[in-house]
């Protein structure tokens, strides 16, 4: 009986444990809430990283489309003769740049066309460490004076030379 | 005799309580020791791991291959950091190595001086070897670089602070700074592309087949012919990071 009188006596919320057991709660409360917030919603999943980053990576924009094959569909003109040559084996966009944008959008975005001495010569040019075995190979200094190179060679099958120049 | 009987609930409630706050947190951090779901991001083939081979036979350093890189993955044409580049290697008469790599090799490379005294010279390109056992993610505080199921090591752009851990630990010097987004970076493989079922913007960009990619295992894969039939090696191998770029004819001064 002398008990229950002394506990009726007391408030709930006047008890230390009470309060304690609250501050505890409230910081448990806070903790999990910060750490949900914090914690991105994929993180974790498939390891220690955000997930959904894979697929944010696979969105990235593009520039260079898949190959030559869709060039070829529009450019038909250019088909036969680039097949046939020794730069067959080359994409078109190894010397036009990216390309991608183009097929939407062919007025706007149109590729570059580069014909100079240098351009070629960035893989034509004899260089210390260009394997021979590899490429055909030129001077620039001795070779033809200073024409461009598609004054002689047909770009798309260099073989093919105009002009009668051999 | 009631308060008693409370006294011992409060004990034993707190005790279940701070258990299971403990191993709750515990659980979160290391989720590996708790069971988990399978992966459910699969993006690409994942058949066999992807497969890098470069062959410096065949690298003529035009440098098509940098500077598509750099259009392809929008990194500043005009600074000084590359997802992949071109070194050249050059042995004289006295054994004297020197390796150049102007620009990362974006314009080609200049003649040497005295190209007579050269008895050895030949091109390496140079790009992320996606290691199996990669140093940078390990490092990384925050989780932002990772291992993909199918084997490519990314970066979370929106998480990494920009540390540069991974950059540091990085043996081939595959990580930059991005410039733009001042977060790691370094070659994803055109991961947005080999998703896709196309391959990455270095090898469709280069002229002379000098650099293959396509998956491991799988028998039709030019990567898997090379593999299986040409003898090939990897960079750094004592820093045993188990790289999943091959080359073909390596040389031992290339570093």
């Amino acid at each position: 009986m002398k008990n229950s009188d002394s506990d009726q006596k007391v408030k709930l919320t006047d008890q230390p444990l009470f309060r304690i057991g609250m501050i505890i709660a409230i910081v448990l409360v806070l903790f999990i809430g910060l750490q949900q917030w914090f914690i991105p919603k994929s993180f974790g999943k498939t390891g220690h990283y955000r997930s959904d980053n894979i697929q944010e990576w696979t969105e990235h924009e593009l520039q260079y489309a898949a190959g030559s094959d869709a060039c070829l569909t529009c450019h038909s003109n250019v088909k036969n003769i680039f097949l046939s040559g020794s730069h067959e084996q080359l994409n078109c966009e190894t010397c036009h740049g990216p390309a991608v944008k183009h097929p939407n959008n062919p007025m706007d975005s149109k590729p570059s066309i580069e014909s100079s001495r240098e351009f070629c010569g960035s893989c034509h040019q004899t260089l210390t460490g260009r394997p021979d075995t590899v490429i055909t190979q030129i001077d620039l200094g001795t070779h033809m004076g200073f024409a461009n190179c598609s004054d002689c060679h047909q770009p798309h099958n260099p073989g093919f030379k105009f002009g009668g120049a051999d | 005799m009631a308060k008693m009987v409370r006294r011992r609930f409060f004990s034993l409630g707190g005790k279940l309580l701070a258990g299971g706050i403990v191993a709750g947190t515990i659980g979160k951090y290391f989720p590996d020791t708790v069971a988990h779901a399978a992966p459910t991001v699969r993006t690409g083939k994942t058949e066999g791991k992807w497969g890098f081979v470069v062959d410096t036979y065949k690298c003529i350093g035009c440098g098509r291959c940098v500077k598509a890189c750099k259009a392809e993955s929008q990194v500043p044409v005009d600074q000084e950091v590359y997802r992949t580049w071109v070194e050249r290697y050059t042995v004289d008469y006295d054994k004297n190595v020197k390796i150049e790599s102007p620009r990362g090799g974006i314009n080609g490379f200049p003649e040497v001086e005295n190209r007579e005294r050269i008895t050895k010279s030949f091109f390496v390109p140079k790009l992320c070897n996606q290691c199996e056992n990669a140093p940078c993610t390990k490092v990384c505080p925050v989780g932002a670089t990772y291992t993909t199921p199918d084997g490519v090591v990314l970066v979370d752009r929106e998480r990494c602070v920009g540390c540069s851990y991974c950059i540091q630990a990085c043996p081939y010097g595959a990580r930059f700074k991005h410039p733009v987004f001042k977060v790691a970076d370094k070659c994803t493989w055109c991961y947005h592309r080999i998703s896709k079922g196309m391959t990455t913007a270095c090898v469709q960009a280069c002229p002379v087949g000098a650099r293959v990619f396509g998956e491991i295992g799988v028998p039709d894969s030019p990567v898997d012919k090379i593999l299986s039939e040409e003898r090939v090696n990897i960079l750094k191998p004592e820093a045993g990071t188990m790289p999943l770029v091959d080359y073909l004819g390596l040389d031992k001064v290339v570093v």
